[in-house]
């Protein structure tokens, strides 16, 4: 049994990297506390129930225009809400709010015209495959091996080339970044572009297995921020293996407790570590010297 | 007159990089005593371990011959040690008398007094040191205007005013003259010069040597961590080897 | 009738919140999405003081005040050490936290059936059990609160309060312990909470955790926004605002299954608004920085 759940654990922790990764392309560069990742999660979901299941368009096809349309919602936010308040050097309590309301926005516009109830993204249970005593769905497997493409493509991205580096550098030093000529709007444009493709992969994923409903997207993001911030903000490396230990945790108080108490542990473990992160983790300590 | 504050053996090493490197330093009672040195010689490190915004790696600070070394930093404020910051912040969005009004660590600021007590006539009498500090610096007619809405150098005197206002003994001024024109620079160091008159004690980090010649007693020479030189004005200004170290031979 | 003494109730309900809510975000600078923890607390120890043991409903609001303000040092504590986006993270952990609490401790709180028939406060042989003694209970709360408010805004603690706000470190080289105040702000915050709480649900007479979810705080913490932060009259016209408006999309006609996703939009595109051209709000003062 252990097993079983440590390995549900790893599948449900490379869905939460996946959102991981998106959401720390963009708080990586821009340093934007960008909630409104979780509307992008669920929109795209919803963009792909619309043309997959209502419209009986072909599973790639339909895949390839939802992240297309996770694309755009990322950049009207980005360019419409954001860019603006970057200018006027805006605190970032204002951009939190903004963000969380945009979130609001969207859902609620969701919900107006899908409703509240759950859509089921496919039709009948996904065929199994058994290792010994270890079950796992097909859908499990394309999304733990999603995860690993990804894992794979992101990071010889961000370590081999120079776009890749760019989003480091404009996150350590902005001003810096600016004042060499480098092109810091398009640069953003590019991590929110592909940040929210990347939720809108995730929430295919894992729509494809649990349904959706509107509200999928908040859960989803704050799992993605936990994992982020447990594993530390500068490194990829870090947040794959935070996202992945809240998974085997959370599989594993579902196993010894119940669901239920499944996001009262994850968010004890978030304030812990905002509190008590040892080194590695975030939190950029100002010198004092500077003061 | 004593030594109002001693350091003694003071060290403080960041990432193994020794900003203050066992130093020993007493300041006079009632004096001006002005910290040169290059940048990165650790002079507001120095103040900042003075503060207790920093502590110290090994050695010990004695304010009016009692242990600070590891005392909270507001409760070293409350017995008596200013600071004026190298970048002023002051509180930008309330107005200057809301700035000064509450240096003052008495009571009132209890909450259940706020809600359950009778007002007395302390506001006033405080309402009326403060007028008299804000006519000290010349800013008593801006008293309603957003201190935001100051002056750099007019910043800088209010911030020297909220020094005076909240009684402070031993100040600890960083840089006052820097990023101000001539003219503001000669009216922040007459009021620095009156603050010696009214028994104040200050230690003062200064690039600009004219003004350090122009107010201190003593001048302490820091190079690395360490006091190099001290003396008089005339010593230090006119040693060669000490001005050749500042720029740098 | 009625129905415009129901409005009154809730506005004086929001208004306790609204107010309770100023001092950490508008005075000491802190957002917090958690003020729906300490409203729920306040509701849930009240209730089931009064419903398990039979105490007077003015005895359980004052042993909830008391317990709900012990509780935020859950998040006053963090608050001294987290700044920006960290310490709002913290405190929506804390609110979701407290509602798992809520929802899931079924032997206590009886999670989502929630608890029924929670009986009318009673003092001196008088029952505020009709709409309008209940009014006259809860404006009299809420004009209490907002005397209190009004003195603590005005006195040296609140002017401690805005420099912390303004520049902790600042603050500190004057002599405040910033620890203290924030600890204190939050614990009189959630106090005034906790009354709000105690009211809501021995008005509605029956509670249950969805009252008290993060969205719960978010609508708290929008009042603050819409209306503005940082003085008196933010609060007070944030609070009007934001519970009248929906009563106006009501007399407009649109059908009550769509009603509270057309009020979100509005409220959301309000906010987004407001961040971008106003950020004080419609009648604040603070402005984040």
């Amino acid at each position: 049994m252990l097993l079983q759940f440590i390995v549900n654990g790893i599948v449900s922790g490379s869905l939460i990297a996946i959102m991981a990764i998106g959401f720390w392309f963009i708080y990586r560069a821009t340093n934007l506390f960008h909630i409104a990742h979780g509307a992008v999660y669920t929109a795209s979901a919803y963009v792909f129930y619309s043309l997959y299941v209502s419209k009986d368009i072909s599973l790639s096809i339909a895949l390839v225009l939802s992240l297309i349309s996770s694309i755009i919602f990322g950049l009207v936010m980005y360019f419409i809400v954001y860019r603006p308040l970057e200018k006027k050097n805006a605190s970032a309590g204002i951009k939190f709010i903004s963000s969380l309301a945009i979130y609001i926005f969207m859902v609620n516009i969701i919900a107006l015209i899908f409703g509240n109830e759950t859509k089921i993204l496919s039709e009948g249970l996904s065929e199994s495959l058994s290792f010994g005593n270890i079950i796992l769905t097909w859908i499990q497997v394309y999304q733990f091996l999603s995860f690993l493409i990804l894992f794979i493509l992101t990071y010889s991205f961000v370590q081999g080339t120079k776009s890749g580096r760019a989003i480091r550098a404009i996150g350590d030093n902005p001003v810096l970044f600016k004042a060499i000529g480098l092109n810091e709007r398009w640069v953003k444009g590019m991590v929110f572009a592909i940040g929210s493709a990347i939720a809108g992969l995730a929430s295919i994923l894992t729509g494809i297995d649990v349904g959706i409903d509107p509200h999928i997207g908040m859960l989803a993001l704050l799992n993605a921020v936990v994992a982020v911030i447990i594993g530390g903000i500068k490194k990829i490396e870090g947040i794959i293996i935070g996202s992945l230990l809240i998974g085997i945790l959370q599989n594993l108080v579902i196993w010894q407790f119940s669901a239920r108490w499944e996001s009262a542990v994850t968010f004890f473990i978030l304030i812990l570590v905002l509190l008590y992160k040892s080194g590695g983790l975030f939190v950029v300590k100002k010198r004092v010297e500077e003061i | 007159m004593g030594n109002i504050l001693r350091l003694e053996g003071l060290t403080k090493n960041f990432d193994g990089l020794k900003a203050i490197d066992n130093l020993d330093l007493g300041v006079e009672a009632g004096k001006i005593s002005a910290i040169i040195g290059p940048n990165g010689a650790g002079k507001t490190t120095l103040f900042n371990l003075i503060c207790g915004y920093l502590y110290p790696d090994k050695g010990r600070i004695i304010y009016k011959e009692r242990d600070i070394t590891l005392l909270d930093p507001w409760r070293r404020a409350v017995s008596g040690i200013g600071r004026l910051f190298q970048d002023i912040r002051v509180f930008k969005k309330i107005t200057l008398l809301e700035n000064l009004l509450v240096t003052f660590n008495d009571n009132s600021e209890n909450p259940f007094r706020a809600i359950f007590g009778r007002r007395n006539g302390k506001e006033r009498k405080k309402i009326e040191t403060v007028m008299k500090w804000l006519n000290f610096v010349g800013l008593a007619d801006k008293k309603d205007h957003l201190a935001e809405n100051l002056s750099w150098g007019q910043q800088k005197l209010l911030s020297l005013a909220r020094l005076l206002c909240g009684d402070f003994e031993l100040l600890l001024i960083d840089e006052p003259v820097s990023g101000v024109n001539p003219d503001m620079a000669d009216t922040i160091l007459e009021k620095i010069k009156e603050l010696k008159g009214l028994g104040k004690t200050i230690i003062a980090v200064e690039h600009n040597m004219d003004a350090v010649e122009a107010i201190s007693d003593y001048i302490y020479f820091m190079d690395s961590g360490k006091i190099t030189a001290a003396g008089l004005p005339e010593e230090i200004l006119n040693n060669q080897k000490v001005m050749d170290a500042y720029i740098g031979i | 009738m009625n129905y415009l003494l129901h409005i009154l109730i809730m506005i004086s309900i929001y208004t306790i919140l609204a107010l309770s809510l100023n001092l950490p975000v508008g005075y000491t600078g802190l957002l917090s999405l958690a003020q729906a923890a300490f409203y729920g607390i306040g509701a849930y120890v009240m209730t089931l003081l009064m419903m398990k043991m039979g105490i007077n409903f003015f005895v359980c609001m004052a042993i909830a005040i008391v317990f709900s303000a012990a509780v935020s040092l859950l998040v006053s504590y963090p608050s001294t050490r987290l700044h920006g986006d960290y310490f709002i993270l913290a405190s929506l952990a804390f609110q979701i936290i407290i509602f798992t609490i809520l929802y899931n401790w079924i032997d206590l709180t009886r999670g989502p059936y929630g608890i029924p028939g929670i009986p009318r406060p009673e003092i001196l042989g008088i029952s505020f059990d009709n709409l309008y003694k209940f009014f006259v209970l809860s404006g009299g709360l809420a004009l209490g609160v907002f005397l209190i408010a009004k003195r603590l805004y005005s006195s040296p603690f609140g002017l401690v309060l805005k420099a912390i706000r303004e520049d902790e470190l600042s603050a500190t080289s004057i002599g405040k312990d910033v620890k203290k105040f924030k600890i204190l702000a939050f614990a009189i915050s959630s106090g005034m909470a906790s009354v709000a709480g105690a009211l809501y649900a021995s008005y509605v007479t029956y509670i249950d955790p969805t009252s008290f979810n993060l969205d719960e705080s978010i609508f708290i913490l929008s009042i603050v926004l819409v209306g503005g932060s940082g003085n008196l009259r933010g609060p007070v016209i944030g609070t009007l605002l934001m519970i009248l408006l929906p009563e106006g999309l009501r007399f407009l006609g649109i059908p009550d299954s769509v009603a509270p996703n057309v009020r979100q939009i509005i409220y959301a595109m309000v906010l987004i608004l407001l961040m971008r051209f106003r950020p004080w709000g419609l009648a604040g003062e603070y402005r984040f920085g």
